[in-house]
């Protein structure tokens, strides 16, 4: 099977990996990179050359990896701007008689009629995910095939993303003569790459802390059920950190990263730092309430999404990722504000691949997308082989 | 325009409060309740405006408890919440809630960040449920009293409990009785804030003097007040002063700030004002700030009237803060969560060109409960920080 590229254009960096997929659904990752990208804030693209630079340094690395002999021509792209969000959507199909048997193309039928529902015209749909069937508007069921009802109701989840922005970034892609295969949603790939099928069956909330902003998915059963994010990040700490202290960008980002607390420390410390060639103090205390603040709000927020229709209910654990979510206590927070226990994703790298015992929660989305590529990629041979098979019968046929 | 308040009561509790302090003394308020029945004899008082919300979601029957659609009225209702507290012209929103039912907790919240969103100072009393009702009303007034907190300016807690604690014990008394002690409690402390600001008195304490306060800071505050009559009335006031029931407790560090309020007839004496200060000084940790006010009514001769407001846990706005960082915060926008749009919490806008956000420059804003979250949370949040 052919090899596979993703690439996520993040606000720190652009990072990429190039996968193998195997029949058996399993794949190698046999490359990845990543590249500082200062053309991006906020998931959104401020400076497109910077951007095309970015790109083109992590695909180079990959390609090198790789033994240098592959060309990238065509990605999968993850998005993770701070405008995802997700609505639930249905369609409806009666059936030609009473009590009929329910065919494909009535389901089919019912999924487009549920496609049609009506979008704002500044928003850009990324998937429409199926969820459930509902016969005769009151039975859920998985498969309603082969069975019996009046109406058939197909109930889907719907990703979209604002249409400007993943324009712009595809319009990037073009300017890097690549091509994109399939966009996918950073918060449900991290959901992907964080959590087993079993931990997503019981309820999990998956953040992915990035540095313009954060995003999530909360799955309940086998399916999604909020997606969504806001254009929050570790940009925005270090932002705060700099207004309240009046340090530079690089030393506000210093501080957050080696003193930085998600939740108050009480205790008094002077923190000793060097700027303008002098010797300068900020209270360890100080700092956490700065940061305490915005995490607090932005974990607040994220509750408030989530609290929409009782889904926090259904939650019974959270998991958080992203390089942002390496900042000290942020798992006690997070654990506090949403009252359900809350680990760091760290999923296992290839060896060669990484150092050992570095971090590898930032490569969770793409670990996610990576599974999502696997699937569509057999998918895609199965086709192609049935394709073949057709073919041969034709050429038999027809000589 | 004429600094008023208006008392907004919020469920069956808050509504009934609102009501009773509204007719004792003549002040504008407006009942808003989801039961069509406990606003039906309020709509006669001409000093009370009733406010029935949630009509489509509950057929005026009241929310049964049901947060999550309670909720959704509260946004359903922004626009008339915002018309009404526009209308009102009020410069302090005194709220009143009971929280723990589907009403107070849900609506609340929505009023206080409208008010927010006007720029209109408010001042919550909350009234928490008895332990006894359950633990999930007491679940769901945990719940509520985080949201409340946050958007308000300032806030007293009236815990049943405490409030009737010593009336549990009593066999002979009625649940009418406790809630009528209740009730009294929270009635007579609005009732002596509003001759306060009302009445004239020699010693200038009005509305503004309160306005300020919610200029200058944020906070809970602690509610405590001593009536007495005849000769004795100063050896009786100031232990009702100091030891409350309402679970202050004078004594503590975190009290930074505390507004009293003497009220008596004309034979109100210079000493007794003296005594009331000198003894709240020694009291009160060293550097708590005190305003002092008086007011004088003839009907009252015999007898002193004492309350005292002590703000605890007092977070100054933009403590320490140079002035020149506290203009550049954007004020709130009316940007929220529009009506209808349930599915909108935070929402898109334009970034303004604020100094403080301007490594995002070019970049949407967003804007959350009318704030522009491109700025430091500390700064809308108006956390102090000590060393700067």
């Amino acid at each position: 099977m052919e090899l596979s590229v993703i690439l996520e254009i993040g606000t720190s960096y652009t990072r990429g990996i190039v996968i193998q997929p195997n029949e058996n659904g399993s794949y190698k990752i046999i490359a990845m990179a990543e590249a500082v990208n200062t053309g991006v804030k906020k998931s959104e693209i401020v400076n497109k050359d910077n951007t095309i630079t970015s790109i083109k340094t992590a695909l180079k690395s990959l390609s090198l990896m790789c033994g240098g002999d592959i060309q990238i021509r065509s990605v999968n792209l993850i998005y993770s701007g701070g405008n995802i969000d997700c609505e639930q959507i249905s369609g409806m199909q009666t059936l030609q008689s009473n009590n009929a048997v329910i065919e494909h193309g009535d389901i089919h039928n019912a999924l487009q009629n549920a496609k049609t529902t009506h979008l704002q015209e500044d928003r850009f749909i990324v998937e429409d995910i199926l969820l459930d069937y509902m016969l005769n508007g009151t039975q859920r069921v998985d498969n309603p095939i082969g069975m019996t009802a009046q109406s058939i109701h197909t109930n889907l989840i719907r990703l979209h993303v604002d249409k400007n922005r993943i324009e712009n970034i595809l319009n990037t892609l073009e300017d890097c003569s690549l091509d994109y295969e399939k966009v996918y949603i950073s918060g449900l790939c991290s959901a992907l790459g964080a959590t087993t099928p079993q931990q997503r069956e019981e309820g999990v909330l998956v953040i992915n802390f990035g540095g313009g902003s954060t995003t999530w998915a909360a799955y309940v059963g086998k399916n999604p059920r909020a997606v969504g994010g806001i254009p929050i990040g570790g940009d925005h700490i270090t932002n705060d950190i700099h207004c309240a202290f009046k340090t530079t960008a690089k030393i506000s980002e210093t501080l957050k990263r080696q003193y930085g607390s998600a939740t108050i420390i009480s205790k008094h410390q002077l923190l000793e730092y060097q700027q303008d060639f002098t010797n300068k103090v900020i209270d360890q205390c100080d700092l956490s309430r700065v940061i305490n603040a915005r995490m607090d709000e932005t974990l607040r927020i994220i509750h408030e999404y989530i609290s929409r229709d009782n889904l926090i209910e259904a939650i019974t654990n959270i998991v958080i990722c992203g390089k942002g979510a390496l900042l000290n206590n942020l798992t006690t927070l997070t654990s506090n504000i949403f009252e359900r226990p809350c680990k760091i994703a760290n999923p296992p790298l290839p060896a060669n691949l990484i150092k050992p015992g570095a971090n590898t929660t930032a490569y969770v989305p793409l670990i996610g997308a990576a599974e999502c590529c696997t699937k569509e990629a057999i998918l895609e041979e199965r086709k192609k082989r049935s394709d073949n098979k057709i073919k041969k019968i034709f050429q038999k046929i027809f000589g | 325009m004429l600094e008023k308040f208006t008392i907004f009561g919020i469920g069956g509790c808050g509504s009934n409060i609102a009501y009773q302090a509204a007719i004792q003394n003549q002040m504008q308020a407006i009942c808003i309740d989801t039961d069509s029945i406990a606003l039906e004899n309020k709509e006669q008082s001409p000093y009370c405006k009733t406010l029935l919300v949630g009509q489509n979601r509950f057929d005026g029957l009241g929310t049964g408890g049901v947060i999550a659609t309670a909720r959704m009225t509260a946004n359903d209702i922004q626009s008339e919440l915002r018309k009404n507290l526009k209308k009102a012209e009020t410069s302090l929103a005194i709220v009143v809630t009971g929280i723990g039912g589907g009403t107070g907790s849900t609506i609340t919240p929505a009023l206080l960040q409208v008010a927010r969103s006007l720029s209109i100072p408010t001042m919550v009393f909350i009234v928490f449920p008895f332990s006894i009702e359950g633990s999930e009303k007491n679940k769901i007034a945990n719940t509520a009293v985080k949201n409340i907190c946050e958007l308000a300016d300032i806030y007293c807690f009236f815990k049943n409990d405490d409030l009737c604690g010593s009336l549990l014990s009593q066999t002979e008394v009625s649940l009418y009785d406790a809630m009528e002690e209740s009730s009294e409690h929270i009635i007579s402390g609005i009732t002596m804030l509003w001759r306060l600001f009302k009445k004239p008195g020699y010693i200038n304490l009005d509305l503004a003097t309160l306005l300020s306060c919610t200029k200058k800071g944020r906070g809970q505050f602690y509610l405590s007040k001593g009536i007495a009559y005849g000769e004795t009335r100063m050896q009786e006031v100031i232990p009702q002063l100091l030891s409350g029931n309402t679970g202050v407790n004078v004594h503590s560090n975190d009290i930074k700030h505390a507004i009293v309020g003497v009220y008596g007839g004309t034979d109100l004496r210079l000493n007794e004002i003296s005594e009331i200060v000198s003894c709240l000084t020694t009291q009160l940790p060293q550097d708590t700030s005190i305003a002092l006010g008086t007011a004088i009514d003839p009907t009252l001769d015999g007898s002193i009237e004492i309350i005292t407001l002590l703000f605890k846990n007092w977070v100054e706005q933009y403590a320490s803060i140079p002035e020149a960082t506290i203009e550049h915060i954007s004020k709130p926008t009316q940007a929220m969560s529009s009506i209808g749009d349930y599915k909108k919490i935070v929402t898109p806008q334009t970034n303004t060109n604020s100094p403080l956000c301007e490594v995002f420059r070019g970049t949407q804003g967003i804007v959350y409960r009318g704030e522009n979250l491109d700025e430091p949370t500390y700064l809308r949040k108006r956390i102090p920080l000590s060393s700067i």
